[in-house]
């Protein structure tokens, strides 16, 4: 099968223009990715990645250069984005909140409902249909947050950091059960950005790396584990070496510079 | 914790913290009660001692009982104008011109000044000109809406009708433009249209600010209403302020003061209590009260 392309990120750039000055976020950018691939996106912070997502999701305008997205319309929907700070909204209850997205799409209200009903089953919210965000924790938010994206079943799946906010244990869980979930085909093709090496070796089929500010795609990494992959990958010696391998070139883009930033002799990080 | 050195205490090796449920936590609802019951008496407190004060003072004869008549006197001429019906029915007509022009007003201002808020051409369209009219005195326009509008209720409707939705459309544009850009964000994705941002984006996102609004505007509409009885026609809570001042008889006036105040009050009250009905998720525990 010859792999078709589905998200094409050609030189792009991100300026942005305040009344304090520019901001380059985004130098020459380039990243192609593939029909049904997962695509793990890792770099310093301040280095475009949420910028680069929101290029992706139409938010924004590239400067120069253009983002292609050519989708096959398998899914509900074409792209749906999980929010770095979740943005549910604290007037729907949790049914009204994951149903928004299916409504908006056309389906009617008891569909709509349905369809919600078992995502939030999937998550592991049930019994909090009708509770109000207010009366969530950090974690429920943003399983919210989740189950209403992966709702819309779409094709293209942007994540922006979605496990950052979790406890270790929660976070484990939920990448789990959203690689459970990819992997049974209810997403096709995913962009996840996130600071955490083993989500984005574990989840990912390539690990993009970018550089610090102006960021640019500085290495892409092959990810050496077929699919369906058990979370238990985790602990074979392949991923530590490749984790090894990613967080080497990650290091010189992490350290701050200048001369007062003498190298740090130690093997294994965080 | 500082103890002295040789106390008793000292020679202990330990210290123990203990945190025990406190009388809030084990009488919860009891607590709640005479606190809102306490918080009912504060609430009358002042204007009793006032009332009292006066009281006090006329009979001792330090405060001019021809000019400012005693509570008393006011509430014997409150029960007179009451009984023989005049009382309700000023306080029914000046409720009807309040309302009739009060929802009109506002449910156009909302819809109005979230649209200008929302999309800047609307922004430098309208702005300005909504700028201009909020700061022209109300009454200043009476003598224009009873050119346009002849006699009547309805040059005073629409005069309320305007001041309400100026303010409110003021509001509610300040209050759509303050809605975090996130949420917008989320609408953008799933593919929201322009009457699914109004409805289920900006207009709750931006109800707080806006009941605010709607406070103030009721005050404002009591206070157009009432004044433009004062200068126009032959009912009305102002009418009857005014008329009881112009024949001297300064008890009627104050049940007519006394009246527009409660008639405040009550309104502005309705106005929480439909607040507290449409932001559902806020957190209701807190122990609002209506009149405040
Ligand atoms: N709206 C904006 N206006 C001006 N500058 C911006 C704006 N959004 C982002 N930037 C700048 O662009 C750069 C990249 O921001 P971005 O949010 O993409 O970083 P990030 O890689 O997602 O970081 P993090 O990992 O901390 O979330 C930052 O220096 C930021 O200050
Ligand atoms: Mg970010």
């Amino acid at each position: 099968m010859i792999d078709k392309i589905s998200v094409s990120i050609r030189d792009v750039t991100k300026i942005f223009v305040s009344r304090t000055g520019e901001t380059k976020a985004l130098a020459e950018t380039s990243l192609h990715v593939r029909e049904g691939e997962f695509v793990s996106l890792l770099g310093p912070s301040g280095c475009g990645k949420s910028t680069l997502l929101r290029l992706l999701a139409s938010l924004d305008r590239p400067s120069t250069g253009e983002v292609e997205l050519t989708l096959n319309n398998a899914g509900r929907s074409p792209v749906s984005v999980v929010f770095q700070d979740y943005s549910i909204f604290p007037w729907k209850t949790v049914l009204g909140n994951v149903a928004f997205g299916l409504r908006l799409a056309g389906k009617k209200r008891p569909e709509a409902e349905r369809i919600a009903r078992e995502h939030i089953v999937r998550m592991n919210l049930a019994g909090f249909e009708n509770a109000y965000p207010g009366q969530l924790s950090g974690g429920m938010k943003q399983r919210v947050s989740l189950a209403r994206a992966l709702a819309l079943d779409p094709d293209l799946l942007l994540l922006d950091e979605p496990f950052a906010a979790l406890d270790p244990q929660m976070r484990q869980i939920l990448q789990e059960d959203l690689l459970r979930q990819w992997e049974n085909g209810d997403v096709r093709t995913a962009i996840s950005v996130t600071h955490d090496l083993d989500e984005a070796i574990l989840l990912g089929d390539r690990v993009a790396l970018m550089s610090a500010r102006p960021g640019r795609i500085k290495r892409i990494f092959d990810v050496p584990f077929g699919r369906p992959r058990s979370p238990d990958i985790r602990y074979s010696q392949k991923f530590s070496e490749i984790r090894q391998e990613i967080w080497a070139s990650l290091r010189d883009e992490v350290r701050p510079a200048g001369p007062d930033a003498a190298p740090i002799k130690h093997s294994e990080p965080i | 914790m500082n103890v002295a050195p040789g106390s008793p205490r000292a020679l202990e090796r330990t210290t123990r913290i203990v945190n025990s449920p406190g009388q809030l936590e084990r009488q919860h609802s009891k607590l709640v009660a005479r606190r809102s019951r306490f918080r009912l008496l504060l609430n009358f407190l002042i204007p009793a001692a006032l009332l009292l004060g006066w009281e006090v003072g006329a009979i001792f004869g330090m405060i001019d009982r021809r000019f400012f008549p005693p509570p008393s006197a006011t509430t014997i001429a409150a029960i007179k104008l009451f009984a023989n019906g005049s009382l309700l029915g000023q306080i029914v007509v000046t409720l009807y011109r309040v309302f009739a022009g009060y929802l009109p007003g506002a449910l156009i201002g909302v819809v109005f000044g979230i649209f200008t808020g929302s999309y800047w051409t609307a922004d430098a369209l309208f702005r300005p000109v909504l700028t201009a009219m909020y700061t022209v005195p109300k009454l200043g326009i009476f003598p224009l809406m009873l050119l346009i509008f002849g006699l009547g209720d309805l040059p005073k409707i629409a005069l309320v009708g305007l001041s309400v939705f100026l303010l409110i459309a003021i509001t509610a544009h300040d209050a759509a433009r303050a809605v975090p850009s996130g949420f917008i964000d989320v609408g953008r994705v799933f593919g929201a249209k322009p009457h699914h941002r109004f409805l289920e984006i900006t207009l709750p996102a931006s109800a707080t600010m806006i009941f605010s609004g709607l406070r103030l505007a009721m005050g404002q509409a009591i206070l157009v209403t009432i004044a433009t009885e004062m200068v126009n026609g032959d009912d009305g809570v102002g009418f009857l302020i005014w008329h009881s001042w112009s024949i001297f008889e300064p008890a009627s006036m104050f049940v007519g003061i006394v009246t527009s105040a409660l008639v405040g009050v009550l309104s502005i009250g309705l106005v929480t209590i439909v607040e507290r009905f449409c932001i559902c998720w806020e957190d209701q525990n807190q122990t609002k009260l209506a009149f405040t």
